[in-house]
């Protein structure tokens, strides 16, 4: 049994559903993400962990004991809050010594202990300081602290980087990993669960050992982040998942000589194994779907060659890396992702080349996807 | 024009600006000054006219003070001023010190009774809440002079007229609405977070209280503590009403009936003016800052 | 709707919640609900000083205030007195207020003097500047009398306390400057949360500062005005009466006999305990009245808000 789990957690705030009849389960060493746009009901969830707030239905359940009714000062949870929440009347060092001294512990192992905390985040010559004498970046690490110290069940982090400028964030990032990392190793695999919740991808991809991507209180998958970027299993998390964003096109999947194809208006593209497979699980010869693929996935090809699709650039972007175009193929618009050493203009005329192995494939009623789940 | 320019309207502005300032500071401070004024000065000057305004040296006495703080006709007073210090104006100290004992008990039970229950209603949603507070709000708005009748009655059946308990018990009661509203309002605008961070560090509810609500909270503690005790020490229809004799009567009471007098020296019914008047205005201008907030907390800006 | 999760957990935080805050409703109940309870009680009755368990007469204290030609004329015009009082006292704080507030608001170097010298009148208790002020318009020695006979505006010293023409304005004026400072605390925080960009606005689209004032200052102030107006009703309603009791005694004739003074004058002059008790009820009656105008017939969102929710 999982370290952490819950149980069909449903929270309903008067008038609305915040989550839904959720299932999660982490271990020890996890780091799950809770991954999803604003108002998913993430947060909400991380609280109920907490026992912030109480879940109208279902089960929290720590190390094999249901935790739902034990309130949030006896969980041994740590949580690091958007706005941080340190202490404004304590010094750095009182921050972080404030759980020990709640459960008086002798003064010079919460020196040791704190010392400790603060030098793995580097804060160690700012304990005399108040927070109000930080930097963004300073206080990010005192709230990191203020966790680390406890060396708790479970990390609690609601999205911890988003009051950083974007550079700093991206140096956070790598540390939060690298933190991590040495915290599993030191204690073989069964130091405390991270869930952090976030509503960025580039976050989740990078931190996350397992992602929750979350839509309207439930989740609407969960699997690791290179699962999760390359078989989405429906169309929320196709599209939230990856930047830009895939393109989806509304058409037929069918069998032709033995071969599959994707017919979208009047125009065709080879659909390859994955259509094949698809097709086959449907047991049909002519499935109506939804076909999607990412901008990194369209090809430019140069010349008349068979197969490739007519476009027209309508906007170019230079991203450095790559360029960004919105195409136009026959009124749809794409996005695509180009190299930039190919000299292009806005308003030419292109052919595009659609890759096979990278196609998703969706029901559009249900929107999920067609292919057989891996998992 | 001179209008028609920015500099020149801008000079304009500053002379009306310093005009207009000038004209309200004059309306606000002139009649305290003259009150300390008069307090110094002898018998005799007050009935010159034209007063002085700036009193010299041979108007200045102390006598008044002399006479309110030991109840010893000064022996250089002349004879008619002896007649009109009557001996009301030694209640003078006592009162104030009355008032204050009174004023420090009820602040102390606003900050002890009425801070974490404005930190229940900000916080917490439970049964009644809501009627709960309204009726609170609702008796802010009831005049004193309504329930005095009925008040003065009540104390008389239970033999409480005439005593410190009572007053300290009505003063509280008046006072802990409004010191839940403020504070109440003061709760709003300091983020959750740091109760959550508390709960999750291993508080429970005391130690939460002590170690971080109330650090966070003491600007607003601090203003609402003073409007309770401004309130109880200058309170007047209550303390008027239902005191007696110096065993409860605060310094309202004792300055009112004092200033009666037809005959009663003018210099010490100024002198005991100016004394009353210490302890509140010092408390305003040590705590002005927390004042000035705390008056606008509850507007919601 | 809720869950046993929940009405468990509601139950204990309500259990909780009450533990904290029935301290302050113990004080409330008995020191102000139970007097006023007991006070329409005294009001039923024909209660006088030494006939303390009064007999029941149910509304003839009420019928008599505003019937019987003994107590009447008297009730009508201490109304006639309040309402006056009321109505230019209200006006003359807000007008007043709102333009200090307008000069802080100006910051320049000297408005926080003029804070601080605010604070003053504010922190000084009720009666005690209802003393200073009797002392001021002292018709003998009063500095007010020296300093209009300094400028030639009066030939005698004048005794406004006893003077039915001045009385009242004599009390208006002393309470003016008592609860001023505290509408423009209110009045200065109200502006200081208008951005100057919309003044800046106001500018360009050649706004004068007196329009700018009304189509701008006005509208963006409305709530705290609206509260001020409430404050202020409440206040000048009431409030005078440490200033009546010291300065004028309800006198000369009945020029100051407000209601607020009336109630007293019948309860602890004439023991009359019954009848006062219903001229407090009266009172309190006049106050909700206006609380009510002011909230929600002056306020046309609320009355939009109703005509849409049926």
């Amino acid at each position: 049994m999982a370290f952490l789990r819950l149980e069909s957690i449903t929270k309903r705030f008067p008038g609305c559903l915040a989550v839904d009849r959720l299932d999660l389960d982490a271990d020890e060493g996890d780091f799950v993400v809770l991954l999803g746009p604003s108002g998913c009901g993430k947060t909400t969830t991380l609280r109920i962990i907490a026992g912030l707030e109480i879940q109208t239905d279902g089960q929290v359940i720590l190390g094999g004991r249901d935790i739902s009714d034990v309130p949030p000062e006896r969980r041994d949870m740590a949580m690091v809050f958007q706005n941080l929440a340190l202490y404004p009347h304590m010094t750095v060092f009182d921050n972080i010594a404030f759980y020990l001294r709640n459960i008086r512990r002798p003064k010079d192992e919460i020196r040791d202990r704190v010392a400790k905390a603060a030098n793995r985040v580097q804060i160690g010559e700012l304990l005399d300081r108040y927070p109000d004498q930080l930097s963004g970046g300073q206080r990010q690490r005192v709230a990191l602290a203020r966790a680390l110290v406890r060396s708790p069940k479970v990390f609690l982090l609601d999205e911890p980087l988003a009051a950083l400028d974007a550079k700093l964030r991206a140096g956070m990032r790598s540390e939060f990993k690298l933190l991590h990392k040495s915290l599993v190793e030191e204690a073989g695999g069964v130091s405390g669960t991270f869930i952090y919740v976030t509503h960025d991808q580039v976050e989740a991809l990078t931190l996350g050992t397992r992602i929750a991507v979350m839509n309207e209180g439930r989740i609407a998958q969960i699997a690791s982040p290179s699962d999760l970027y390359r078989r989405p299993r429906n169309i929320f998390t196709a599209t939230f998942v990856g930047s830009p964003e895939m393109n989806l096109l509304e058409g037929k999947l069918q069998r032709a000589n033995g071969d599959a194809v994707f017919r979208f208006r009047n125009l065709e593209v080879d659909a390859g194994a994955k259509g094949l497979a698809a097709l086959g699980r449907a047991k049909e010869e002519t499935i109506p779907a939804i076909m999607g693929i990412r901008p990194e996935s369209i090809h430019l090809v140069r010349g008349e060659t068979l197969k490739a699709l007519d476009a027209e650039i309508v906007t170019l972007e230079l991203l450095g890396q790559s360029n960004l175009l919105m195409l136009k193929i026959d009124d749809l618009p794409l996005t695509c992702l180009a190299n930039p050493d190919i000299a292009l203009r806005e308003n030419e005329r292109i052919a595009v080349r659609f890759e096979a192995e990278s196609m998703h494939f969706f029901d559009p009623k249900t929107e999920e996807s067609l292919l057989v789940d891996e998992e | 024009m001179i209008f028609n320019t920015i500099s020149g309207r801008r000079r304009a502005k500053k002379i009306l600006v310093l005009l207009v300032s000038i004209v309200v500071l004059l309306y606000l401070l002139a009649p305290i000054y003259w009150v300390v004024v008069s307090s110094f000065q002898k018998e005799i000057a007050l009935q010159d006219r034209p007063p002085h305004y700036f009193p010299s040296a041979e108007v200045f006495t102390t006598n008044h003070y002399y006479f309110i703080f030991t109840g010893v006709i000064p022996p250089n007073s002349t004879i008619m001023l002896q007649s009109m210090y009557t001996m009301r104006g030694t209640l003078v100290y006592p009162a104030i010190i009355n008032s204050i004992i009174i004023a420090s008990i009820v602040t102390i039970i606003n900050v002890v009774v009425g801070f974490p229950a404005a930190h229940i209603f900000a916080r917490y949603r439970f049964f009644g809440d809501r009627k709960v507070f309204l009726l609170l709000l609702a008796t802010r708005l009831l005049p004193s002079i309504s329930i005095v009748v009925a008040m003065y009655i009540l104390l008389l059946r239970l033999d409480l007229l005439d005593t410190k308990l009572a007053l300290v018990g009505i003063y509280s009661a008046i006072t802990l609405p409004f010191t839940i509203w403020i504070l109440r309002a003061y709760f709003h605008n300091i983020p959750v977070e740091f109760e959550e961070a508390a709960r999750l560090d291993g508080c429970r509810y005391i130690r939460m209280m002590t170690k971080v609500v109330v650090p966070l909270a003491r600007p607003g503690l601090i203003a609402a503590a003073i409007f309770a005790f401004m309130a109880s020490y200058g309170e007047f229809v209550f303390a008027t009403i239902l005191t007696q004799t110096i065993r409860s009567q605060t310094q309202t009471a004792v300055l009112a009936s004092l200033s009666q007098g037809m005959s009663t020296s003018r210099g010490m019914i100024a002198a005991a003016a100016t004394l009353s008047i210490l302890p509140p205005l010092l408390l305003a201008i040590v705590f002005r800052k927390h004042i000035l907030e705390g008056l606008t907390a509850r507007l919601g800006l | 709707m809720q869950s046993p999760y929940e009405r468990k957990r509601f139950r204990q935080t309500s259990l909780f919640a009450y533990r904290i805050i029935l301290p302050s409703l113990v004080f409330i109940l008995f020191f102000i609900a139970y007097p006023l309870l007991y006070s329409f009680i005294v009001a039923f009755k024909e209660y006088k000083y030494g006939v303390p368990t009064g007999k029941i007469i149910w509304f003839q204290n009420f019928i008599d205030i505003f019937t019987k030609s003994t107590v009447a004329p008297g009730f009508y015009n201490s109304l006639v007195v309040t309402m006056k009082f009321t109505l230019v006292a209200v006006v003359a704080v807000v007008v007043i207020s709102l333009a200090i507030a307008l000069l802080i608001n100006q910051q320049f170097r000297g408005s926080g003097l003029i804070k601080v010298a605010l604070l003053l009148p504010y922190a000084i208790p009720g009666a005690v500047s209802a003393v200073i002020w009797a002392w001021i318009y002292d018709p003998s020695f009063g500095v007010m009398n020296g300093v209009l006979n300094g400028l030639g505006i009066i030939d005698e010293y004048i005794t406004v306390a006893a003077d039915p023409r001045w009385a009242l304005w004599a009390i208006l004026f002393a309470y003016v400057w008592k609860f001023v400072p505290y509408s423009t605390f209110l009045f200065a925080a109200g502006l200081a949360t208008i951005p100057s960009s919309v003044y800046e606005a106001a500018r360009m689209d050649r706004a004068g500062s007196i329009r700018a004032f009304f189509k701008v200052t006005l509208p963006l102030l409305r709530p705290v005005l609206q509260m001020v107006l409430v404050i202020q009703t409440i206040f000048a309603l009431v409030m005078h009466f440490g200033l009546v009791f010291v300065i004028t005694q309800g006198g000369p004739g009945d020029a100051t006999r407000t209601l607020a003074w009336l109630v007293y004058v019948e309860s602890f002059t004439f023991t009359r305990f019954g009848r006062g008790a219903a001229m407090a009820i009266i009172l309190a009656l006049i106050m909700i009245v206006f609380i009510y105008l002011y909230l929600v017939v002056l306020n046309p969102e609320r009355r939009l808000k109703r005509r849409e929710a049926p």
